[in-house]
């Protein structure tokens, strides 16, 4: 009969205290939200799996530096983005998340072109005309078009600077919180948003061009 | 009248903050103002909106459990461990 631990905590202490049923659950609630975040922040699956697993294994060795300010799921996620790291993230370029490349101007915008706004006069600064904002089909997506449209998520968030595609899988795929990424990445507060706003700008950007598509069909 | 004070240029930069509750209250209000006046910048926030929405999908693709082979290794060295 295998022991139930009801939250972090009780688990931390299970490990701890060396329970394998601790291990056992650890392992159960956590190994796929590392493999889906792993399989964003490096190349190859195979790669990612690896990344998992020297994971794990860090985990082993360092369960008592564990000190409970942060919260379990942030704290393994920070050792895994470090694996990542020095594994060379995506292309081999030693990226740390908390660069910020470039100034990415039109992304800041959200990827709203400057030439969509008015540069002088009383409506300076302002949209350049009504209707100038696409409005993205609003009925009930036909599970073709849905599917297509996660589809084109992936495509785009996969083609993000590294940075940028590690906060938006974190905050955007896994609905994880502002303070929650911070932790986890190291980031300070004003660089978490705006890689987030540049990822989701780039992201938003590819779906509206996906948008127009349907349109003309 | 308020309205002025919020360009359409400038909401584009901050939808994000805008959306994590960072701007500060009278900014916000000024914000929440201008909405209601600017078709354009509501359809540029709910451009942002669904994109969140969407990509909230890409969590529910499935990656295999486990396999039997890592996890008897895992265990393995968790077992050995170096006792602190």
């Amino acid at each position: 009969m295998s022991v139930e631990y009801p939250d972090d905590a009780a688990l931390v202490a299970g490990l701890r205290a060396g329970e394998e049923d601790a291990f056992v659950q650890l392992l159960d609630r956590y190994h796929r939200l590392l493999v889906r975040v792993a399989r964003r922040f490096v190349a190859s699956d195979d790669t990612a799996d690896e990344v998992v697993a020297e994971t794990w294994l860090a985990v082993i060795r360092g369960i008592h530096t564990f000190e409970g300010r942060s919260t379990l799921k942030t704290w393994l996620v920070r050792i895994l983005t470090n694996r990542a790291i020095s594994r060379g993230v995506r292309d081999a370029r030693q990226t740390p998340f908390s660069s910020l490349a470039g100034d990415d101007v039109a992304d800041d915008r959200g990827g709203f072109p400057e030439n969509q706004f008015a540069d002088q006069g009383p409506f300076g600064g302002h949209w350049i005309a009504a209707g100038t904002v696409r409005r993205w089909g609003e009925s009930p997506l036909d599970r073709v078009v849905a599917r297509e449209m996660v589809a084109v998520v992936h495509k785009a968030a996969a083609a993000l600077p590294d940075a940028q595609r590690a906060v938006f899988t974190l905050r955007d795929i896994e609905g994880w919180t502002s303070d929650e990424v911070i932790e986890a990445l190291g980031l300070t507060a004003a660089n978490q948003r705006v890689l987030l706003h540049r990822g989701r700008a780039r992201v938003r950007t590819a779906l509206d061009r996906y948008d127009a598509g349907m349109e003309r069909r | 009248m308020n309205d002025e004070s919020i360009d359409c240029i400038d909401f584009v930069t901050e939808i994000t903050a805008y959306l994590d509750d960072a701007v500060g209250s009278v900014r916000r209000s000024l914000i929440d103002a201008h909405l209601r006046r600017c078709p354009e910048c509501t359809a540029a926030l709910a451009q942002f909106r669904r994109t969140i929405e969407i990509a909230g999908h890409l969590a529910q693709a499935d990656v295999a459990a486990l396999d039997e082979a890592t996890r008897s290794r895992l265990l393995r060295a968790f077992r050995d461990r170096p006792v602190i």
